[in-house]
């Protein structure tokens, strides 16, 4: 059965994400524009979604650093 | 329960057939029932498949399959293919669909793009339908977003107009009657009860309520917070259980 791996548009060709797809032999690629379309959706059916795992290929946003603080 | 939304009688006939349906129904949609199984005939365009899905799903139980059954459009791919979608895009649409792909699933997949339109150019490689998106969009406001499916059969290319194509579903249903066998049971959630001894908040309730939806859907064993004697130790020990088994539901 193939991997499901869903793919940020902005993502598909950055060396990193083409060397994890060649982990898999046959996945089934899906992009998509951000990873927040498909993770932690409303409504979902937990036991159904366990029986098929994805993987989800995104970047991180926002601040990844932050200054210390001045007190410190 | 599985509902099938298919926009034409033409598409809907083989299904009729194989499955001895009987139409329950005439008006405002053609419905038809048999045991587990019902189908609807909503009629083509967005319009008619939001109007007859609403009309028939509000009534269906939550733990119930909704399925989208009809032809689509293909710049390259064979007729009669049948594809599972796994991506549905819209001209317009704020964002795009993404249906679950099941469990046991060997249907190959691929993206959908609804049109308004019948489409003529096929200018990327996706299928081509005109009710995809408007039944994903009404589907999910009834049913969790893992009991919607769209199986959709290449009726059309550009070098094959719909009106001279050959193709009819019931080429689809030897491969979709084996796979709709793969499709896993699905539970009847019971809403958890608590002994009126034990003292919770609204909020605690519904904390407990979650987390024991999570058990249950994944087989977690929960007896062990059942034998305690007050809400307090009840709320602990259901924690306890969480934090160590279900670590990203905690």
């Amino acid at each position: 059965m193939p991997e499901i791996i869903y793919i940020e548009k902005r993502v598909q060709t950055l060396p990193r994400t083409q060397a994890f797809l060649r982990r898999f032999s046959n996945p089934t690629v899906i992009f998509c524009d951000h990873y927040k379309e498909i993770f932690n959706r409303r409504n979902q059916n937990f036991r159904l979604q366990k029986e098929r795992p994805a993987w989800i290929v995104a970047q991180k946003e926002g601040s990844l650093v932050h200054p210390i603080p001045p007190q410190y | 329960m599985i509902l099938i939304a298919i926009a034409c009688m033409l598409e809907a006939s083989p299904f009729l057939t194989h499955f001895s349906l009987k139409k329950t129904q005439n008006s405002p949609f053609p419905l038809y029932e048999r045991e587990s199984l019902a189908l609807v005939v909503t009629g083509i365009g967005e319009h008619a498949m939001i109007a007859a899905l609403s009309h028939t799903v509000g009534s269906l139980a939550k733990n119930s399959y909704v399925v989208n059954i009809g032809y689509a459009g293909h710049r390259s791919a064979p007729l009669g293919a049948v594809y599972s979608v796994n991506s549905i895009l819209k001209e317009g649409a704020k964002s795009a669909f993404y249906p679950h792909i099941s469990g046991k699933s060997t249907l190959p997949s691929m993206p959908l793009r609804s049109v308004t339109q019948p489409e003529s150019l096929f200018s990327e490689e996706l299928l081509y339908d005109m009710e995809g998106h408007a039944f994903f969009e009404t589907a999910k406001r009834f049913v969790p977003l893992e009991q919607i499916i769209l199986w959709k059969v290449v009726s059309d290319g550009p070098k094959r107009p719909f009106e001279r194509s050959p193709v009819s579903t019931e080429r689809a249903l030897p491969v979709l009657l084996p796979h709709s066998e793969t499709l896993p049971p699905l539970s009847c959630p019971k809403e958890p009860t608590f002994p009126p001894s034990w003292r919770l908040t609204h909020t605690q309730r519904l904390q407990a309520a979650r987390s024991i939806r999570f058990a249950n859907e994944l087989g977690v064993d929960l007896a062990p917070c059942y034998r305690a004697k007050t809400g307090r130790a009840f709320l602990r020990a259901l924690q306890e259980i969480t934090e160590t088994t279900l670590p990203e539901y905690a």
